[in-house]
Order: C-alpha cells, then sequence, then structure tokens
C-alpha cells in the first residue's frame, strides 16, 4: 500500500459524490407523478398518459448527471427539470378540475431540483485566465434560471388550483395581453417615459444644476435657500399631484411637473455639495496659476460634482418612475399613460392588462435607470464608485 | 564669478493667525534673500512658520506686516505672472483627468496653443522619467509616481521657481531617497531657483545649496547655513565626512533653537535671525 504525502496524489480523478438535494427533489416529482392529477382522479401515469409519461423520463434522465454529481454535469439537469415540470403542467390544464396532490408533488419537486441544480453553476471555480464568457454563464445562468423558475411556478400554482382570470392572471395570459395590446401599450409608454418622465427628468435636472450652482456661489442663497431645499426633500410631492392636476391641466404637462420636482430637489443638494467640497489643495493649485472663477469653475468644481450630480439622478429616477404613475392615478385625463392604464384595466377586472402594463413600465424603468448608470460610468469612469467596473 | 541677482527678498515680515479670540504669531520678523539659481530648504519643528512662510511667498496668504518682492514685484504681481510652480504635499492630481492631461492643466489655464500643450507636457513626463504613463489615470499610480506627474506639472509652464511644501513626506524612505537625487538632477537640469519645506535633515543637507534654520512658538529664522557639498552629490555624498559634519550643524542649531525657546520668557528679546550679528540673512550663491 502506498502511503500518501499529503493531499490528493498527482494526476489521480477527482470522485464526485451525488447532489443529494437535487436527488432528492426529482425523487419527490417522480413520487408525485404516481399520485392523482386532479382531485378524485387516478394516476395518469398508469393510465399510460403521454405527457406523464414523456415527464417520467425526463426526470429518470435528470437523475444521471445529479447522481453523479460533478460541477458541469449537475446543471445539466435545469432544462431536464423544467422540461417535466412544464408537460406535468399541461398534462394537469387538460383535465377538467383543480388540481391533486400528485401534480403539486412533480410541480414543486421538478421546479426544486432545476433551481438547486442550477445553483451549482456559481460554486464551479473558473481559472481567472477563463474566457470571459465562461465567467458570464456563470454570472447569468443562475439569475436567468431563478427568472424562468418564478414565472413556471406562477404559471402552475394558478392553473393547478383553477383561479379565475379576471382575479390573478396566469403568465400565459399576460403575454398574450401583452400581444395583443402592444401597440396601445406602446402609446402609453410614449406618453408616460418619453413625454412626463424623461422631459420632467432633463428640466428637473437642468434647473436643479443651475439653483444648485448659484446656492453654492452665494451667501445668501446658502443661508436662505438650501434649509428650505432640504426640508422640502421630505414633502411627499406625489400629494401634491392634484394641486398640480388644477393648476397645469389634467394633461401629460401637470404629470410632468411631479417628476420636475422630485428630480429638482435631490439634485441641487447634491450639486451644492459636489460644486462646494473641493479639496482646498486642488483649489490653491488653481490659485498659484492666476486662475479665475470661471476656470476654477469649470476645470475643477463642476468635474468634482459630477459624481454627485449622477448619485442625484440615480434616485431621481426610481422615485420620478414610481411618482408619474402614482400621478396618473390621481390626475384622471385622457385615457392614456401606464398608470392611466393600469387604473383602468383594474376597474374593469383585465388583470392580464394591469400585469401586461406593469411589465412594460417595469422594463423601461430599469432600462432609464441602467442609461443613467452607463453615463455614469461614461463620464466619471474616473471616480473611485465606478472605477474599473 | 559675480552673485546671482536676488530672486526673492523677504524684509522684516510678520503673520498673525487669528483663531476665535486667540492670536498666534505663525512667523515674526523674518528677512530672507534667494539669489537666481539657489536651492533653499527651510527646515524646523512643526509650528516654525516654514509653510507660512512659503506661503506668503507664494501670494497664497498674506503677510500682516513687512514686505516680499519677487523678481522685484510683489508676490500677488509675480503670481499673475506665473512665476510660481507649487508642488504640494499631497500630489494634487486631478482625479478626471490622465496622466498627460494633468500636466497640461496649466498649460490649458494659461492659453497655450493646443498642440504645443502637448508637445511640452510630454517632455515634462520624460523630465520625470514617465514616459509611457500618459494614459494612467492618479489612482493607478504609486505615490512616487504621482508625486512626479505633480512636479512635471510645476515644471511644465517654465515658472521662475518652484516651491516646494513638503513634497516627499507622504513617501517612503526608499521612494524619498530616489526622489531626492531626481529632483538634484532636474534642478541641475533646469537651473531653477527652488524652495524647498522639509522635516527631514539629511534630505535638507543632501538637496539644498543653502539651509534655513526656523524655530517654533514664535516662528523665526535662526540661521542659514551654507552647504558646500560639491556636485554632482551621489550615494557617496550621503557617506562622506563633510555630510555627517552638516547634518550635526543642522540638527545643533535646531537644538539651540529649542533652548533658546525655553529661556525666551527673560532677556531673548525679538531680533530677527542670529547669523552675522544682524538681524539681516544674506544667502549667497553656492556653486
Amino acid at each position: 500500500m502506498a502511503a500518501r504525502v499529503s493531499g490528493r496524489p498527482a494526476g489521480a480523478a477527482r470522485v464526485w459524490s451525488p447532489h443529494v438535494p437535487t436527488v432528492l427533489m426529482l425523487l419527490v416529482a417522480i413520487v408525485g407523478l404516481l399520485g392523482p392529477f386532479s382531485v378524485g382522479g387516478d394516476a395518469l401515469l398508469l393510465g399510460g398518459n403521454g405527457l406523464a409519461v414523456g415527464c417520467l423520463a425526463l426526470l429518470a434522465v435528470a437523475l444521471v448527471p445529479t447522481g453523479w454529481g460533478g460541477p458541469w454535469a449537475v446543471p445539466l439537469a435545469t432544462p431536464l427539470a423544467v422540461s417535466a415540470a412544464f408537460l406535468a403542467l399541461l398534462a394537469q390544464r387538460a383535465l377538467a378540475g383543480p388540481a391533486g396532490w400528485g401534480y403539486w408533488l412533480t410541480l414543486l419537486g421538478s421546479l426544486a431540483a432545476a433551481a438547486t441544480a442550477a445553483g451549482r453553476v456559481s460554486v464551479i471555480e473558473l481559472e481567472s485566465d477563463a474566457p470571459r464568457w465562461r465567467h458570464q454563464v456563470q454570472r447569468l445562468v443562475p439569475a436567468a434560471t431563478v427568472a424562468f423558475l418564478v414565472l413556471l411556478a406562477w404559471e402552475g400554482l394558478v392553473v393547478g388550483s383553477r383561479v379565475p382570470k379576471g382575479i390573478f392572471p396566469r403568465v400565459s395570459d399576460i403575454w398574450l395581453a401583452f400581444v395583443g395590446t402592444w401597440r396601445v401599450l406602446m402609446a402609453d409608454a410614449y406618453l408616460t417615459f418619453v413625454k412626463e418622465v424623461m422631459f420632467g427628468f432633463a428640466v428637473g435636472l437642468t434647473l436643479g444644476f443651475l439653483v444648485g450652482s448659484a446656492i453654492a456661489f452665494s451667501r445668501f442663497m446658502q443661508r436662505g435657500f438650501l434649509p428650505l431645499a432640504t426640508a422640502f426633500g421630505a414633502v411627499p410631492i406625489v400629494g401634491l399631484a392634484p394641486v398640480l392636476g388644477r393648476a397645469l391641466g389634467v394633461d401629460w404637462e401637470s404629470k410632468a411637473a411631479v417628476v420636475v420636482i422630485v428630480t429638482f430637489f435631490p439634485v441641487v443638494l447634491n450639486t451644492v455639495q459636489g460644486l462646494t467640497l473641493v479639496d482646498p489643495l486642488k483649489l490653491e493649485l488653481l490659485r498659484s496659476y492666476g486662475a479665475g472663477p470661471l476656470t476654477v469653475f469649470l476645470k475643477l468644481r463642476v468635474p468634482n460634482a459630477l459624481p454627485y450630480v449622477f448619485n442625484a439622478l440615480k434616485v431621481a429616477v426610481v422615485v420620478g418612475v414610481v411618482s408619474v404613475i402614482v400621478a396618473e392615478f390621481l390626475i384622471p385625463g385622457p385615457p392614456n399613460g401606464l398608470g392611466q392604464r393600469i387604473s383602468l384595466s383594474a376597474h374593469r377586472g383585465a388583470f392580464d392588462i394591469v400585469f401586461a402594463a406593469i411589465l412594460v413600465s417595469s422594463l423601461i424603468s430599469m432600462a432609464l435607470y441602467w442609461a443613467v448608470g452607463l453615463l455614469e460610468r461614461a463620464f466619471t469612469s474616473w471616480h473611485p464608485s465606478t472605477r474599473g467596473s | 564669478m559675480p552673485e546671482a541677482p536676488v530672486i526673492i527678498d523677504v524684509q522684516d515680515v510678520s503673520k498673525l493667525f487669528r483663531v476665535g479670540k486667540v492670536e498666534a504669531v505663525a512667523l515674526q520678523d523674518a528677512n530672507l534673500q534667494i539669489r537666481d539659481g539657489q536651492f533653499v530648504s527651510l527646515i524646523g519643528p512643526s509650528g516654525c512658520g516654514k509653510t507660512t512662510l512659503m506661503r506668503l511667498v507664494a501670494d497664497l496668504i498674506e503677510p500682516t506686516s513687512g514686505r516680499i518682492t519677487v523678481a522685484g514685484r510683489s508676490p500677488k504681481e509675480a503670481r499673475a505672472a506665473r512665476e510660481y510652480g507649487y508642488v504640494f504635499q499631497a500630489p494634487a492630481l486631478y482625479d478626471w483627468r490622465n496622466v498627460l492631461t494633468n500636466v497640461m492643466l496649466p498649460l490649458e489655464i494659461m492659453g497655450w496653443p493646443k498642440g504645443e500643450r502637448r508637445e511640452r507636457a510630454e517632455e515634462m513626463l520624460r523630465l520625470v522619467g514617465l514616459e509611457g504613463f500618459h494614459r494612467s489615470y492618479p489612482w493607478q499610480l504609486s505615490g512616487g509616481m504621482q508625486q512626479r506627474v505633480s512636479i512635471a506639472r510645476a515644471l511644465a509652464f517654465d515658472p521662475k521657481l518652484l516651491l516646494m511644501d513638503e513634497p516627499f513626506g507622504a513617501l517612503d524612505e526608499i521612494t524619498r531617497e530616489v526622489m531626492n537625487f531626481e529632483l538634484l538632477r532636474l534642478w541641475r537640469q533646469t537651473k531653477k531657483t527652488v524652495v524647498f519645506v522639509t522635516h527631514s535633515i539629511a534630505e535638507a543637507v543632501f538637496l539644498s545649496s543653502h539651509i534655513v534654520v526656523m524655530t517654533a512658538r514664535p516662528g523665526r529664522i535662526r540661521e542659514v547655513i551654507e552647504v558646500d557639498l560639491p556636485y554632482p552629490r551621489d550615494h557617496q555624498t550621503r557617506e562622506s565626512e563633510r555630510f555627517f559634519e552638516l547634518t550635526t550643524r543642522v540638527r545643533e542649531a535646531l537644538r539651540l533653537g529649542k533652548e533658546g525657546e525655553g529661556a525666551s520668557d527673560g532677556g531673548h528679546a525679538s531680533g530677527g535671525t542670529a547669523v552675522g550679528g544682524s538681524g539681516r540673512t544674506l544667502a549667497k550663491v553656492g556653486h
């Protein structure tokens, strides 16, 4: 018997053990196939139902890589388990009544197995010189899988419990509603995001920066206006929406005004900070060159303020979108805009359209936030918060 | 060899700072003449007014009494005429500019044509040994490299005077010695007048043609020591007997200043500097 010196002998193959959570969940799903898929019904598998047989086959195949347990092998079970869950869902939907325990075990077991198997991707140790796409795959797979599983679980739960469409829509209903009404939704999005959010944002940013600069250079403004601006930041602006609606009309202008206000205050405060919190050495340096105040402003104060202003913008994007949707609730005008769409559709019980509208506004809101982040990286790549990213 | 013209003339300068109701004398009755091409170090304990003196010369603050002339003008006029290249304790580089554009900053402000700015900045970076780092940002450089950029920036617009306020204070001993060699080489090459504030006796002796020893509370000039070490100075200079004699002399001057401070409650009246019995210290051309 050869004595082991230390650690693993060179060249010896690693031995993997089964990935226990995934294997267990797959077994739970298989057990479910032996139970009823509808209340009081028989096991579909025993009746030779094609979908149930296919489901069993997929789950059985998924046991192979998870039983072996290699880190690259286990995630292969994810697409198999997801497909199995999907087949189970189709089989249940074809039945007359709500689901029996067999369906729930199969659905939840295979979804859970898909999740735990995908989780193995994130513990794979990649060499630091591994190609970029491998790192990206490692980062994207768990997030994408979780998102997809949530949607599938949603669909499976709503289908299995036969919730009426008017109370809580299925994912597939939302998708159909989106496909059916996307022209209307895009027109709503144009009004809400381009006319109200972006316009309000641009005006709020410009005004905020100008007023912030004035405050930074005037002692009177600093004493008189700055405390007021700070206090104003705490006012729930959306509450003013009905007043603005009365003053500016129920069209898009009053909603844009809400965005202007919620953008303005954070931009003012951060601009003042960014323009005044300047390294005194950097100021003296310019002074030793005999530079005038305009040069100091352009070469030193403005670049110094940019990271502060971008922080304000990132806050303002999030608050601005929320405020504009609520403002559309509160100022009923012409039936356009995503907020109005949500409010009106909810009134008449069309929750598939409500969710489709929420989906559209979420996606655009994320895109806006991402765009501000992109601009921030482009303009302040030197700043510690964005360095090297 | 005729004496070079006096470029900085400090006459009976005092500076008071008022903090609330308390007045502090940062500098009292300072007299000093610095001639063209000298390398003058200001050395002394914290609170001796060495940085204050430098900032007075640079017109970053104004004297309470007395008069300063720089190349025959007031410090304000000299600053407007861009006579000063200032190097601070911290590199004070602009984070949003890369190495090259940082060095170009003073040239931009002074309205140099674009092509010349670039050419000049590249030349300065070559001088401080930073070719190949043009596109780097300050945070990507070590402390020593950042301070080199700041020196290149100070030299870029070819000022008459290089004012350096403890430029290597934040660096480690090894980097500091390297930077000392570099600075000495730059000085010999550019023939600038340098005023250099430091805490380090060895650094002052190694670099300077003249050392101004200062004492604290109130800040005064105590003595001006001429450093007659031959050029070029190198590692052997640091190990020579004369180097040790001079460091000892500076150290003693600093210590005497301290003892004098203890006795000054009594008869040690204000009288400016102690050199040659006159209140006026004339630094001579050293090389």
